[in-house]
């Protein structure tokens, strides 16, 4: 059942709208409605902040995969040349 | 000895080709699976192997694969299977299953929303880069499954979905309280760091 306090229902329209599942016209009513709204923008602007918190705080590994690369060519090769 | 993709009797331009395609479509994603493993797996040398694993199946099952089709979406797949399939198995520890959560998953399905954990803008000056890492990998390993696929790796509810092999609302449902979880972890972070909300109580109470 969705929740009809109007900075609820906006809070879960913000996340489908950052996770990109709504389309074009929700799209713009989001953003419409951010501008109309100052409560609502602070939501908007809040909630994107904490994504890219946790994009920018996710540990990345490009390091590991030049040695895991050689090994998977290898043990790719090892069957091949069998 | 493992058979891989009935490779005795495929012809020397078969073999070429899956060689091909493995190469310029399965293998760019490398990093972005190195780094998935590392984040199910929380060690270096499992991540490793989980990684290595999941590139030898894929070569294993390549004659599977449709080429141009969603490479990085097969092989998120492949190595979320290998790693419930051999990693949980290892840790003999039966993975700890919250009744709450189970309710929670099949209740809250389509609808998968309670009240939304609010944090105030001031908060995220109070964050420092290895405590906010450290609260997302205390996560439970499926919550911080499904934010990496989508808050980091962009994946789409439909593709964590056939992923993970769960029905879209229980995606949905897992963000949810993943999100939600994690804003609690930062939050309790941040008071612990001096964080105070100024905000008038009758506010702060409204939002809570």
């Amino acid at each position: 059942m969705r929740n009809p306090d109007p900075i609820h229902e906006y809070h879960r329209m913000v996340n489908m709208f950052l996770d990109q599942q709504l389309n074009d016209d929700e799209n713009r009513q989001v953003l419409h409605q951010a501008q109309e709204n100052p409560e609502f923008q602070r939501v908007l602007r809040t909630e994107q902040n904490f994504r890219d918190l946790i994009k920018k705080n996710v540990v990345q590994r490009p390091q590991a995969t030049s040695r895991i690369l050689e090994n998977i060519r290898s043990k790719i090769g090892n069957i091949e040349n069998l | 000895m493992t058979k891989f993709y009935d490779f005795y009797d495929v012809n020397e331009e078969e073999r070429k080709r899956y060689d091909q395609v493995f190469e310029k479509e399965l293998l760019p994603h490398i990093n972005a699976l190195s780094t998935f493993a590392f984040h199910l797996t929380l060690n270096e040398d499992d991540a490793d192997d989980l990684v290595q694993e999941t590139y030898l199946k894929a070569y294993r099952f390549i004659d599977k694969y449709l080429e141009g089709t969603n490479a990085k979406a097969w092989l998120f797949k492949i190595l979320k299977n290998a790693y419930i399939n051999e990693y949980r198995r290892k840790s003999k520890a039966p993975a700890h299953v919250d009744y709450e959560d189970i309710i929670g998953y099949q209740d809250n399905e389509d609808s998968a929303i309670g009240e939304f954990t609010d944090l105030r803008e001031e908060l995220f000056n109070h964050m420092m880069g290895d405590e906010v890492t450290n609260a997302i990998n205390s996560l439970p390993v499926d919550f911080r499954t499904v934010l990496l696929l989508c808050d980091v790796e962009g994946f789409t509810y439909e593709e964590i979905a056939k992923i993970l092999d769960v029905p879209i609302g229980t995606v949905r449902s897992r963000l949810f309280r993943a999100r939600n979880e994690l804003k609690e972890k930062l939050k309790t972070y941040a008071v612990t760091m001096g964080f105070t909300d100024k905000r008038r109580p009758r506010v702060r109470k409204a939002e809570e």
